[in-house]
């Protein structure tokens, strides 16, 4: 089958199926995932049982979700929980903070997820989200490889002709779910009239302002949104139960996780924490001079350091309008 | 009396395997100072005034000399330029000087190696570091006494869950994951009743940070998590006392990770590891 052939093939099967759909998969993905985030001791019992853990303990809601610049997918999520463990990465991704003392952590986590992000693990796990990883990220990805050209489904990458035509495609049929929900005919607009009070002043969960719902779903888990972006299924009917004006920007950020997603990297919300080095002859490492309570964050390196879990007053200011949906 | 005592003491000194502390000489033209100011050129220009210890060992019996040095300065130590950054330098087998030990420390000792190509024990502060093949690291059991751990039955298991987050309590409803707790008393301070808990079983443990371990602390009818970590092998209670509350070591792969209690729960005290940075590669 030519090229285009096997586009338009996969591009029948995308359309049918309303979702992303794996372009290959195999046993050769999980050696190359060892490779590339250096587990070497995950067997595919392992990652199995890793996943089926994650899926009971509903850490599999994060699927798709942005992390920085790194978008969740499942072999992402199962180098981070081989890391720190199942629960203790469920934690991690419920509350943004690593409870584990170890030092270099992050770093460690963070190249660990983006470099295994992108391997295609559905023989084991069942899915295979398109477009994991992060085609910016400055170490090796299976994402970044699959954009260069350089791996092949013989080796057992996916063809990244057609890789790229199906993550073009899904965020094209993404984009036009979020459009259609924001027009002015069939948009959540209309559903305002339905809501008690204006901009969304009522009784219950039509009283809070958008953004407390955005902020109530971001730590209680139920309303992700600012976190990952929702299924598509989910996704007409958040933007149908907005009940306030700002839904608009609400929108507008959704479509973003799916395109350029400025606003949902981390560099916009935190910022580095001091380390002490103690100079070069300590082989290029930094070594780190913690104390009592002082954040994980001096600890575990600027890469998780925007999502330590905030305080109210934190959250509150970042989720002042002017400056979020500037 | 007290000169048979010295020459017991000199006697003991020149056994293999006696220990007894480093004396670091600070003269600019003491040997091994010229390897210090390679290595070291930029922390030393860094930090005016700085005091340089020397002094030449042999830790592995191979009659080539190791370096140690100290740094003395209000940048490179702490508590009252007591414990300064000490360092162990060894010339390795890519003919290059490497850090095999770093640790802010009060004394070093380094016993005469009992034989050839032996590596033997430093005691930092009276700790003892062993050597792992690459660098020493703290010995397990130098930081405290090892806690013992129970298997917790089953039926309690999914109320200890909670303490691990909203996850593990749906992890021990669910059949079959392979999860499990075991506890054990922990007494860290004199009032109160405490019990460590830990989460074992193979998708609960991290390879890189071990497993799961809570601090509960009996508040009336309920129980309070006041330590939050995870462990690679058993966590020992130290004998050093913050406060009224006995620090807890945790394991990390290069050592541990020395928990401190802050007037509310336990927060990251010190880090107590051997030198080399974490690599995902390795």
């Amino acid at each position: 089958m030519s090229i285009s052939g096997k586009i338009a093939g996969s591009l029948v099967t995308l359309l049918l199926a309303g979702a992303a759909a794996p372009a290959c998969a195999g046993p050769l993905s999980l050696g190359k995932f060892r490779d590339a985030t250096g587990i070497q001791n995950l067997s595919e019992e392992k990652v199995s049982a890793l996943w089926r853990a994650m899926s009971a303990m509903g850490t599999t809601k994060f699927l798709g979700g942005n992390l920085g610049p790194l978008r969740l997918d499942e072999s992402a999520m199962v180098a981070g929980a081989a890391t720190l463990g199942a629960s203790e990465f469920d934690n991690f991704l419920r509350t943004g903070s690593l409870g584990a003392s170890v030092s270099g952590l992050g770093g460690t986590l963070s190249q660990r997820m983006t470099a295994g992000a992108g391997a295609d693990l559905a023989y084991l796990v069942g899915s295979f989200t398109t477009g994991g990883g992060s085609p910016a990220a400055a170490a090796p990805s299976f994402a970044s490889m699959t954009a260069m050209g350089g791996a092949t489904a013989e080796s057992g990458m996916c063809d990244p002709e057609i890789g790229n035509k199906l993550a073009e495609v899904g965020e094209t049929y993404v984009n036009g779910i979020v459009n259609a929900s924001m027009s002015e005919e069939m948009g959540f607009s209309k559903m305002e009239s339905l809501t008690a009070g204006a901009g969304g002043k009522g009784s219950g969960f039509a009283s809070l302002s958008c953004l407390d719902k955005l902020f109530q779903g971001v730590q209680g888990g139920n309303l992700d949104i600012l976190f990952k972006p929702p299924s598509l299924g989910n996704l007409t009917n958040m933007l149908q139960n907005w009940t306030c004006g700002e839904a608009v920007s609400v929108a507008q950020q959704v479509a973003g996780a799916f395109g350029g997603g400025e606003i949902f990297k981390t560099g916009n919300l935190g910022g580095f924490f001091p380390t002490a080095a103690m100079g070069e002859a300590m082989d290029g490492a930094v070594l780190k001079r913690p104390g009592i309570n002082q954040g994980g964050a001096s600890m575990f390196g600027a890469d998780f350091a925007s999502f330590q879990a905030k305080t109210e007053s934190e959250i509150r200011k970042t989720a002042n309008l002017s400056s979020l949906f500037k | 009396m007290r000169s048979l005592a010295i020459t017991l003491a000199a006697v003991l000194s020149l056994l293999p395997g006696a220990v007894s502390a480093l004396t670091l000489d600070p003269s600019p033209d003491a040997q091994g100072r010229s390897v210090v100011n390679g290595v070291f050129g930029q922390y030393i220009a860094q930090r005016v005034g700085v005091q340089v210890e020397t002094a030449l060992v042999d830790v592995e019996g191979d009659n080539v000399a190791e370096v140690v040095v100290r740094f003395v300065h209000s940048d490179s130590c702490r508590a009252n330029l007591r414990q300064c950054r000490t360092v162990v330098l060894r010339h390795g087998d890519d003919k290059k000087w490497g850090i095999v030990l770093d640790r802010p420390a009060d004394t070093i000792d380094v016993p005469k190696p009992e034989r050839s190509w032996k590596f033997v024990d430093i005691k930092v502060d009276g700790k003892a570091w062993t050597w792992n093949g690459k660098a020493y690291a703290p010995a397990p059991g130098s930081l405290g006494q090892k806690v013992s751990f129970s298997p917790v039955p089953k039926e309690t298991a999914k109320a200890l869950a909670a303490a691990f987050g909203p996850g593990a309590v749906k992890l021990a409803e669910s059949p079959d994951t392979g999860v499990g707790y075991e506890y054990a008393r922990a007494q860290v301070a004199e009032q109160g009743e405490f019990l460590l808990v830990r989460m074992k079983g193979d998708v609960a443990c991290g390879d890189l940070t071990g497993c799961p371990v809570r601090l509960l602390q009996k508040d009336g009818a309920s129980w309070r998590t006041i330590l939050d970590g995870s462990s690679i092998g058993d966590p020992e209670i130290s004998q050093v006392v913050r406060g009224g509350w006995k620090d807890i070591a945790l394991g990390t792969r290069n050592g541990f990770a020395v928990m401190g209690w802050n007037g509310k729960s336990y927060a990251l005290a010190d880090t107590v590891e051997a030198t080399g940075r974490l690599k995902g590669r390795d």
